[in-house]
């Protein structure tokens, strides 16, 4: 299948009036084109999650969210879509605040550093595929490109904290970087166990093995475990409750983020839910199937004929993958607001002494359970 | 090692315990959702029992307001806030005039309660900002003018507890409605004061202090322009009794020994020996109580050498008058600056500040300074003698006569010795 | 952008006016506080974004960090020790910037106006304060029409508009 890199790139030299040695032209040109959906992506998608966080947590704590603010017409109130206008509102006022940077701040680094995390974020969504072919760029190290350029975020927490000259940012910072590498080990172990299975790095291949066999939830109660470590792991490197000592309130302030202000502070709210969102989409597309509809799986369970396979086709897959990326960000979001925060020891016991010895002892017992089973 | 394992058995059941909580408020939020959407629903009056039936008290904790027309300016309510939120002034009625009777007057003679009103309140002013909220002022209005609106008073006055405002002077709340004729009319009448014409003329002065032109400064020493205010002086401290500095007295190791040393010492500079003689008289002391060593002996010889400063002379009270003064005209001015831009709150405060009192020795102004008598050692004799010396000034007496009277009280105790001589005669002199 | 949109633009008109009515309506819906309760006013705070009457409906959100928050509300005392705090908090907010002052000890002093040695007769001696909300404490609902009363004067503002 084509990436939308490549029919652009088709698309462009195909063109009559495009000059013979113009390559390098039309690669910067795609280059900044296909950048263009993934960053509408990432701020449409922070606008709703951000509200769908306040809702959610709100109706969890017996309350409304935001219901006064109201946009283009939907007046704000006592209504069901009052409030509606709220995230559009704090990303106007966010760009309309004062620029501070601390006095004794490292000028370049604090400037920096929530750029940095922001591209991890923004480079990741380059090999995330949405549909069959609906994806930037198809790597035939899908998985590994994920994994390697999503670590790249680590760098920009430290940078935020150090730079910012303030001992409790530094403390904030020092704890994420050693959350978001120790985690690290846990993720990548229970995705090995998929590709393992799969025999391939491809997120194609990944949802082509669930098209024929059957989603990996259920394939065996190893790999329904990998999920559960996966899925944890995953919030734990994203910096939600209940890991999220480095941006804690009570704790910190607001850890790494705390001397950040308007815009700047905002970058950093689009990355965490950036990264949400990679994490979500993430283990969708590998345990939950991706953009195959559970219906169309139950039908050729069956061997019904091919026009009973309902509700699929390329732009379905949108479809359903949005919903089950939806699902978990929401599951993540109840997470949030049940659970209490743990310590750092606790942080860093669960990672090495529950997550690896399990993930570990899963591989192995995937392993027996393919050859004997497979 | 099952430990482990229970640990994590516990963790997965009590996470989705928890889940399970937060599911369910979330499934039942039509059911469960607690908000009360404040600007478009408001409670009409406070939702709960507050601990008695509100028929038989009617306090609630809202604004404070005031039906000036059944006010009998008792100042009942004045007295009883904790605070001093509550500022009144009343005038009385002269027998004859009968309240209301004035032309253009808004005054009713009674009460709706049916009392006679022989006071005409002037001036009703509560700041919202300062008071507590406690009702106090609402139990001991004999005519229930003063309460707080809303609750058991609805019927009086619809409740109100969201008064913000922009501006601090907006919480300052007015409630009299004399007119300024009414008030001059009524203190002529009474012959009293006028409060009203008072506070006016007092503002005037404020506003006159604040755009009079500033003197400049005489010496400008570096050529600028000269500064706003004239610079302060600190007045020069003037030392009332004969001082030597005793540091020397530190090197004794001693406690005991130092001790005493010093109080030796002391007491002979304050009768007015010189520094020989006071070297002479710690060591007789120090021989007394059996402490006298060789070592002690060298450094108490050392005393001889120091001087004496003797109590200031005239030139020294005339630099301390001078700094005292200029301190006390800078106050005023910065006083009015800042209460300038508050007339409303402030204006009948009375600025309480009061020069301080020259820091000289002599009583040539006619208000003595007791530390004089610091110098007595003996504290019964140290007090009657500052009794004694209070009571003179008070009846306009000398210090002469002062000095005649504490000798012959210290004779009759038994307490006159040579230095309370030495410091009668500086008292005199 | 701001500072060259006023160079640019002589005269208010109406693109202006659009702007600034567009920042007035953001600032204004997104007023974030930042929650300094120093005393019993500071129950009466979180009341206020408890469920029963909640602040998070006017999109009011609870920042711990000063530089991420708009509205400094002063809930309690200010002691004498407190108020230079006060005033370096103040500071470190980023602009546009407001200050309530909720409840009578922040407003003048409150009960402790007359002897209270250890207390600052109102945080406007330290810090601007654009809304004061009386009571002792105010009721949550006071809390929120001082908010409310707050919002208008923002919307009253005219950040690029020349009139005033």
């Amino acid at each position: 299948m084509t990436s939308f890199t490549d029919s652009l790139i088709e698309l462009l030299g195909g063109l009559a009036w495009v000059p013979e040695n113009a390559a390098g032209i039309i690669f910067v040109t795609v280059s900044v084109l296909v950048a263009l959906p993934v960053f509408l992506f990432m701020t449409l998608n922070a606008m709703v999650a951000v509200y769908m966080e306040r809702k959610v947590s709100a109706f969890m704590q017996d309350r409304l969210g935001p219901m006064e603010v109201g946009i283009f017409g939907f007046k704000g109130g006592k209504r069901f879509w009052g409030g509606i206008g709220q995230t559009v509102a704090d990303a106007v006022k966010l760009l309309g605040k004062e620029d501070t940077i601390p006095g004794e701040a490292d000028r370049a680094l604090f400037i920096i550093g929530p750029f940095i995390l922001f591209g991890a974020a923004f480079a990741t969504f380059i090999g995330i595929p949405i549909g069959y072919g609906l994806v930037i760029s198809d790597f035939n190290i899908g998985i590994f490109f994920v994994i390697a350029i999503s670590s790249i975020g680590v760098i920009g927490v430290i940078l935020a904290g150090w730079a910012s000259n303030n001992k409790w940012s530094l403390y904030g910072a020092m704890r994420s970087a050693a959350q978001m590498i120790s985690y690290e080990l846990p993720v990548g172990m229970s995705l090995l166990l998929v590709v393992m299975v799969v025999g391939s790095l491809q997120f194609h291949d990944i949802v082509m093995w669930q098209e024929q066999h059957r989603w990996f939830l259920f394939h065996s109660p190893f790999t329904a475990l990998a999920f559960l470590i996966f899925f944890a792991s995953g919030v734990a490197e994203v910096n939600r409750t209940p890991f999220d000592i480095p941006e804690a309130e009570s704790e910190l302030v607001a850890g790494y983020m705390t001397e950040y202000s308007g815009f700047r502070w905002s970058i950093f709210f689009l990355s965490e839910y950036a990264n949400m969102a990679i994490i979500a989409l993430m283990s969708a597309i590998i345990f939950l199937g991706g953009w195959l509809s559970p219906l169309g799986g139950l039908f050729r369970t069956f061997n019904l004929e091919q026009s009973w396979y309902f509700l699929e086709g390329p732009w379905w897959g949108v479809f359903w993958i949005s919903i089950k990326a939806i699902a978990l960000i929401f599951v993540m979001m109840w997470v949030r607001w049940t659970w209490p925060r743990l310590r750092p020891d606790q942080l860093m016991y669960v990672a090495w002494k529950v997550f690896i010895p399990f993930a570990l002892a899963n591989i192995f017992f995937v392993g027996i359970w393919e050859l004997l089973l497979g | 090692m099952s430990g482990y394992f229970r640990n994590i058995g516990e963790t997965f059941t009590s996470l989705w315990d928890g889940m399970r909580v937060t599911w369910g408020h979330f499934s039942n939020k039509e059911r469960l959702n607690a908000t009360l959407q404040y600007p478009h629903e408001k409670w009409p009056i406070p939702e709960r029992h507050i601990g008695f039936v509100e028929k038989d008290y009617n306090v609630i904790r809202s604004r404070l307001h005031v039906d000036i027309d059944d006010c009998i300016g008792c100042l009942q309510c004045e007295r009883a806030c904790p605070v001093d939120c509550i500022k009144i002034e009343t005038i009385k009625v002269p027998k004859d005039v009968e309240l209301g009777s004035t032309p253009g007057s808004s005054q009713t003679s009674t009460t709706s309660n049916g009392t006679n009103k022989r006071l005409l309140v002037g001036r009703f002013t509560i700041d919202m900002a300062e008071c507590c909220y406690c009702n106090l002022c609402v139990y001991p209005c004999p005519e229930e003018c003063i309460y707080m609106v809303g609750g058991p008073n609805m019927d009086k006055h619809p409740i109100d507890y969201e008064f913000a405002v922009r501006d601090r002077n907006g919480l300052v709340y007015e409630f009299d409605t004399a007119t300024d004729e009414e008030v001059t009319q009524i203190a002529q009448l009474a012959g009293v004061a006028d409060h009203r014409a008072q506070r006016t003329e007092r503002l005037e002065q404020m506003r006159q202090a604040v755009l009079a032109p500033v003197p400049a400064a005489e010496a400008v020493t570096n050529g600028e322009e000269p500064v706003a205010a004239p610079p302060v002086a600190k007045p020069k401290k003037v030392i009332t009794e004969p001082k030597m500095d005793l540091a020397v007295l530190g090197a004794i190791g001693d406690r005991v020994t130092r001790g005493l040393a010093k109080k030796a010492a002391m007491k002979a500079v304050r009768a007015g020996r010189t520094s020989t003689e006071v070297a002479e008289q710690v060591k007789a002391a120090l021989e007394e109580g059996g402490k006298l060593t060789p070592e002690v002996a060298d450094i108490v010889a050392g005393l001889a050498k120091i001087d004496i400063q003797q109590p200031g002379g005239a030139e020294e009270v005339a630099v301390a008058e001078a700094g005292v003064e200029e301190v006390a005209g800078a106050d005023t001015e910065a006083e009015a600056k800042r209460a300038a831009p508050e007339p409303v709150a402030d204006a009948d405060a009375t600025p309480k500040k009061e020069t301080a009192p020259a820091a000289s020795g002599d009583g040539g102004k006619g208000k003595v300074d007791l530390t004089i008598l610091n110098g007595i050692g003996d504290r019964l004799a140290r007090g009657k003698a500052k009794a004694i010396l209070s009571k003179v000034t008070r009846q306009g007496g000398t210090p002469k006569d002062a000095a005649e009277q504490i000798r012959t009280a210290l004779t009759e105790l038994g307490k006159l010795d040579d230095e309370v001589e030495a410091i009668l005669a500086r008292l005199e002199g | 952008m701001a500072v060259s949109l006023v160079n640019r633009f002589e005269q208010d008109n109406i693109i202006v006016e659009q702007i600034d009515n567009l920042l007035n309506w953001a600032r204004a819906g997104s007023p974030w506080y930042f929650q300094f309760g120093l005393a019993c006013c500071a129950i009466e705070m979180m009341a206020a974004a408890a469920p029963r009457y909640d602040l998070e409906r006017f999109g009011a959100m609870p920042r711990s960090s000063p530089r991420q928050a708009d509205v400094m509300i002063v809930a309690g005392t200010v002691t004498l020790k407190m108020a230079t705090r006060v005033k370096r908090l103040y500071e470190q907010m980023a602009n546009p910037k407001y200050v309530i002052s909720m409840g009578s000890c922040a407003n003048s002093g409150g009960p402790y106006w007359q002897y209270g040695y250890h207390v600052l007769k109102g945080v406007d001696l330290v810090v601007p304060v654009d809304v004061y909300v009386p009571g002792c404490p105010p009721r949550p609902e006071a809390l929120m029409q001082g908010l409310l009363e707050l919002q208008k004067k923002i919307k009253e503002d005219t950040p690029l508009r020349r009139v005033s």
